[in-house]
């Protein structure tokens, strides 16, 4: 069963959950190629940060389930991928407005990183 | 390979145990999940170190997240409940309403309760090593009794050890006039004479300046240097910091200021803040002269020297663990004073003394017990409105059940609500009490609030412990039911196997609130009927057309041999006044505050050993009884012929003359004295009552004439042809011409002062009829509550009655019966309460039995009238019922 909060005919606008929280946006990062579960968005944000940043099982499940609160994300009815699938895992997905938050998100960090090139804190691109 | 599987096993069994941290619903949705993900961690992890790591970080994770859930619940409960309390307004309305008006009730008297008995000493600090000296017979009457001369106190404070402290204050707080240089008027302030130890014994710094000078610093100009109170600073100098240096006249003569004491002292007794103090040494320049016993003084030196006059209060600081070794050390001390054999004992004085501490604890205690009734009576009804609400609510509530919500969180959820509303509730109520307390206080002083009714942590910490009682008692019985939901008969059945499951515990609710209403109506009577009772009582004089004029000749600067030639001045001129019939000058007038005077020997009357023999002396001149209205029974009045020269006499009242001559009309011829019987009885008075206690029989009292026994008269009683309040300005008038200079103390109709006096039974009656409206409007609430519900579930078979012919008036009839038979067993249920109630109420009812039945048999009908009319309502409506109507719904 999949369910989402708000009926409200307006969409939020993605705009205003800006600025992510770190672990949200990592979160996000980490579902937006592929549905997982709790412990492969673990994972892959440990492979991503190598190793720097590591979720607490904790603190993970309060992030997942404000983002489903928020309707960020969603948890799946069906399993994605019936072979490699663990049944007993809760798989998690992007929602479209997820989705949108974390392109604003980027595109707001990509902004910063072109003004610290421009300002000369980083070296510019070739 | 098998310790790291049992290793894992054990990490997964105490993280699963960890989780019990979070909320259930948490745990319940995810609790799972986290499992694996910490099962999975550590499986990967790569050695103890790295299993050490996610250990340390699961438990960070849990002990800072777990915390956060639970709010999170707290606040969505919260959110959820101020919304379902919102849709129905008006049942949050009615409950906050009824439960804020019964919370409101009891912290309002708790504050009272609080400030008069409870509150300790401000500023003061180490409260509970203030001990009053007292001794011998006035042990008894508490600290306030207490009353100790100049040489006795020298004498225990030699006495006194190494780290014990010792001060003293006039027993009396003195009403004196004061001037500054500037100033023509002279202003009233109240003084009180204190040793220079006073403020450090009390452990009270100075907020300006310094305070008494003490020890070697004290110099002859000791006793001409005041010290202010902070809000008489504040009120009468706006707190101009000039004033300390500058000089101010008390009663005429010249004093410094030399400092302001600490905020928020106002000195030791509660309902009598302090202005000013100065030295006891004081005491004759500024005629300081009241609240003093004697035996023999002269007067005219100063009294601070005399053994034979006891006015002083004298306080102790002992350190805790030593209060008996002192007394002992004390006792010792003392007995070398001649006369006084009577053991010393240290009574404490941490919360202050107050006459109203005693006068009001009990009728404070009793309101307190009926508030609770009242209170309880409140909670009834919120427990029938909260049951009533979960019969429309079983369908919401089986849906959530339905969807998974388990039986415990729909629980709490109905507790969140039940919380929200006790914290308006009691909000409504610390409002309410912030206004009625010193409310209260007025009427039962009749006058302004003589000291702050404050809302402290203590009256915060009981109006919310009464909140909370509340909820147990209102709250958490109809959430516990209301979960009792069977979603399956809820949706079939319309809601109707909870309702049949309700009708008993409201009944037995209504069936309580009759039972506490019938304590609260039969506690009113009793104290209305004592109030009228004490209202026609019989005073022995006629307050009607009397007026009181409180006064100081000694204030107007006459030299002492003209006074007499002053008094006669004033008496000509207020008699000769239009509307004014008579008028009598006396020592102490109606207060009845006359000095008792003990060691007289009658003729012909052997006291027993250990008994005293004590009048109480009043001296007048000879209108006074005429003025006042007090029949002579036997004898004669005083008159103009008793002289200085002539016989000493005197007119004794009915009790000294019943009590010591056997009959009054023996007492006529006889004589009585302090030495030697010098005195003759040439008058009996009828008794009359003191104005500060009606209820006390009359004391054997002793009336002298001016002309004979030279003192200060202080009261001027004139009696009027008209309203006295219209003779008040002439009266005046009369006395500045007569007397200039003089001031004028107080000047009031007698029945004024009568009705003062009845402040705490006005209190008293005022409150219980609150109460008891309240019950009486709660239980008729909680009754038509019922008696609608009841109608309500049995339409259908009324609908068949009457279509099977039932008259309409039968079917009231039925309906009001029902009623009716729950008063009934309310009544019989209230009884041994009402009987406990006039047990507790026995020492405040004057005129009539705790347990009248009258009394009783009033409140009895007035529940039933309340019944009845509760019933008539729904009766009414039930018996207009079309049957074809019902019938078809069914």
């Amino acid at each position: 069963m999949t369910l989402s909060r708000g009926t409200s005919a307006t969409v939020p606008d993605p705009e205003s959950f800006l600025p992510l929280h770190r672990d949200t946006f990592h979160i996000l990062v980490s579902l937006a190629d592929r549905d997982r579960h709790g412990y492969a968005v673990m994972q892959d944000v440990v492979e991503r940060t190598n190793g720097k940043l590591r979720l607490s099982p904790s603190s993970l499940y309060a992030s997942i389930r404000r983002l489903l609160e928020q309707g960020l994300i969603e948890e799946l009815a069906e399993r994605p991928d019936p072979a490699h699938d663990d049944e007993r895992r809760r798989y998690y997905r992007l929602t479209q407005l997820g989705r949108e938050i974390a392109k604003a998100e980027a595109r707001r960090l990509e902004r910063l990183l072109s003004d610290a090139r421009a300002s000369g804190l980083l070296p510019r691109r070739t | 390979m098998a310790n790291v599987r049992s290793g894992e096993r054990l990490s997964a069994r105490a993280f699963r145990a960890l989780l019990a941290l979070y909320p259930a619903v948490f745990r319940d949705e995810y609790g799972r999940e986290l499992s694996l993900a910490f099962i999975d961690r550590y499986r990967d992890a790569s050695g103890p170190w790295d299993r050490l790591r996610l250990w340390q970080e699961a438990l960070v994770g849990v002990l800072t997240d777990a915390p956060k859930e639970h709010a999170r619940m707290i606040l969505h409960d919260l959110r959820d409940a101020s919304r379902t309390l919102r849709r129905h307004a008006l049942v949050t309305a009615t409950i906050v309403i009824t439960l804020g008006l019964g919370i409101g009730a009891n912290t309002a008297v708790f504050s009272l309760l609080n400030a008069i008995t409870l509150r300790s000493l401000q500023p003061v600090q180490h409260g509970d090593q203030l001990y009053v000296v007292n001794s011998g017979r006035y042990v008894a009457g508490g600290p306030e009794a207490a009353r100790l001369s100049g040489p006795m106190m020298d004498l225990l404070r030699q006495a006194a050890p190494e780290g014990v402290e010792l001060a003293a204050m006039s027993r009396g707080i003195a009403r004196v006039y004061t001037r500054r240089p500037s100033e023509r008027e002279t202003v009233p302030a109240s003084l009180q004479l204190v040793s220079p130890s006073f403020f450090s014994v009390l452990d009270v710094s100075p907020a300006l300046g310094r305070l008494l000078p003490e020890g070697s610093n004290a110099s002859d100009s000791a006793e001409t240097v005041a010290v202010l109170s902070y809000a008489y600073w504040q009120r009468r100098f706006g707190g101009s910091p000039d004033v300390v240096g500058s000089t101010i006249a008390i009663n005429g003569a010249s004093f410094t200021i030399v400092g302001i004491a600490e905020r928020d002292f106002a000195g030791v007794w509660l309902e009598t803040p302090v202005d000013i103090w100065a030295s006891l040494t004081a005491q004759p320049i500024v005629h300081y002269s009241q609240s003093f016993t004697a035996d023999g003084a002269d007067f005219s030196r100063p009294w601070l020297t005399q053994s034979q006059i006891w006015w002083l209060h004298v306080i102790a600081r002992v350190p805790s663990g030593q209060v008996s070794a002192v007394t002992n050390l004390f006792n010792a001390s003392v007995s070398q004073l001649a006369g006084q054999t009577a053991g010393v004992v240290l009574q404490p004085v941490a919360r202050g003394l107050s006459k109203f501490r005693q006068q009001f604890s009990l009728p404070l205690v009793v309101l307190m017990v009926m508030a609770t009734l009242v209170l309880l009576t409140a909670c009834a009804n919120v427990a029938n409105l909260l049951l009533a609400r979960a019969v429309d609510r079983q369908r919401e509530l089986a849906v959530r059940m339905a969807l998974g919500a388990g039986r415990g969180r729909l629980f709490h959820q109905l507790l969140i609500e039940s919380l929200l509303i006790v914290v308006m509730s009691g909000a409504a109520a610390v409002a309410f009490v912030r206004w009625t307390g010193n409310a209260l206080l007025h009427v039962a002083a009749d006058g302004p609030p003589p000291f702050p009714v404050p809302i402290d942590l203590r009256v915060l910490v009981f109006a919310a412990s009464a909140a909370l009682l509340s909820i147990a008692a209102f709250g958490v019985w109809p959430a516990w039911r209301a979960t009792r939901v069977d979603p399956v008969s809820a949706f079939k059945g319309n809601g109707r196997s909870l309702q049949g499951r309700r009708a008993r515990p409201a009944r037995a609710l209504v069936v309580l609130q009759v039972a506490l209403s019938l304590t609260l109506v039969t506690a009113t009577g009793l104290f209305a009927r004592s109030f009228r009772e004490l209202l026609r009582l019989d005073l022995g004089f006629e307050p009607a057309r009397l007026l009181s004029v409180g006064i100081d000749p000694r204030l107007a600067g006459v030299p002492p041999h003209d006074l007499p030639a002053t008094y006669r001045r004033i008496l000509d001129d207020a008699t000769r006044l239009a509307g004014v019939e008579s008028a009598a000058l006396a020592m102490c007038g109606l207060q009845g505050t006359c000095a008792l005077e003990d060691g007289y020997r009658l003729e012909g009357y052997e006291p027993r050993t250990d008994e005293v023999v004590a009048f109480s002396v009043n001296v007048v001149t000879p209108a006074y009884f005429s003025t006042m209205g007090m029949p002579i029974i036997a004898g004669r009045a005083l008159s103009e012929s008793d002289l200085a020269n002539t016989t000493s006499v005197a007119v004794v009242n009915r009790t000294l003359a019943d009590r010591y001559f056997g009959e009054w009309r023996q007492a006529l011829g006889r004589r009585f004295g302090l030495s030697a019987p010098n005195i003759e009885i040439v008058g009996v008075v009828e008794d009359a009552r003191g104005i500060t206690n009606l209820k006390a029989a009359a004391m054997p009292t002793v009336f002298v004439p001016l002309a004979q026994r030279p003192v200060v008269p202080r009261e001027l009683e004139v009696r009027t042809s008209v309203e006295p309040a219209a003779a008040m300005a002439a009266v005046r008038r009369a006395i500045a011409d007569a007397a200039p200079g003089m001031p004028i103390e107080s000047m009031e109709p007698a029945v004024v002062r009568v009705q003062r006096s009845l402040g705490q039974e006005r209190l008293m009656v005022l409150l219980t009829s609150c109460f008891s409206a309240l019950a009486l409007g709660l239980a008729a609430f909680g009754l038509f509550g019922i008696q609608s519900y009841a109608i309500a579930r049995r339409t259908p078979e009324i609908g068949l009655r009457i279509a099977l012919g039932a008259a309409p008036s039968e079917v009231v009839l039925s309906i009001v019966r029902d009623g009716l038979r729950l008063v009934l067993y309310g009544v019989l249920i209230g009884l041994p309460l009402v009987a406990i109630g006039g047990t507790l109420a026995s020492g405040l009812v004057f005129g009539v039995s705790p347990y009248d039945p009258l009394t009783l048999a009033v409140a009895v009908v007035v529940l039933a009238i309340i019944g009845v009319t509760a019933s008539a309502g729904p009766a009414r409506r039930a018996s207009r019922l079309d049957p074809m109507i019902v019938l078809r719904q069914e």
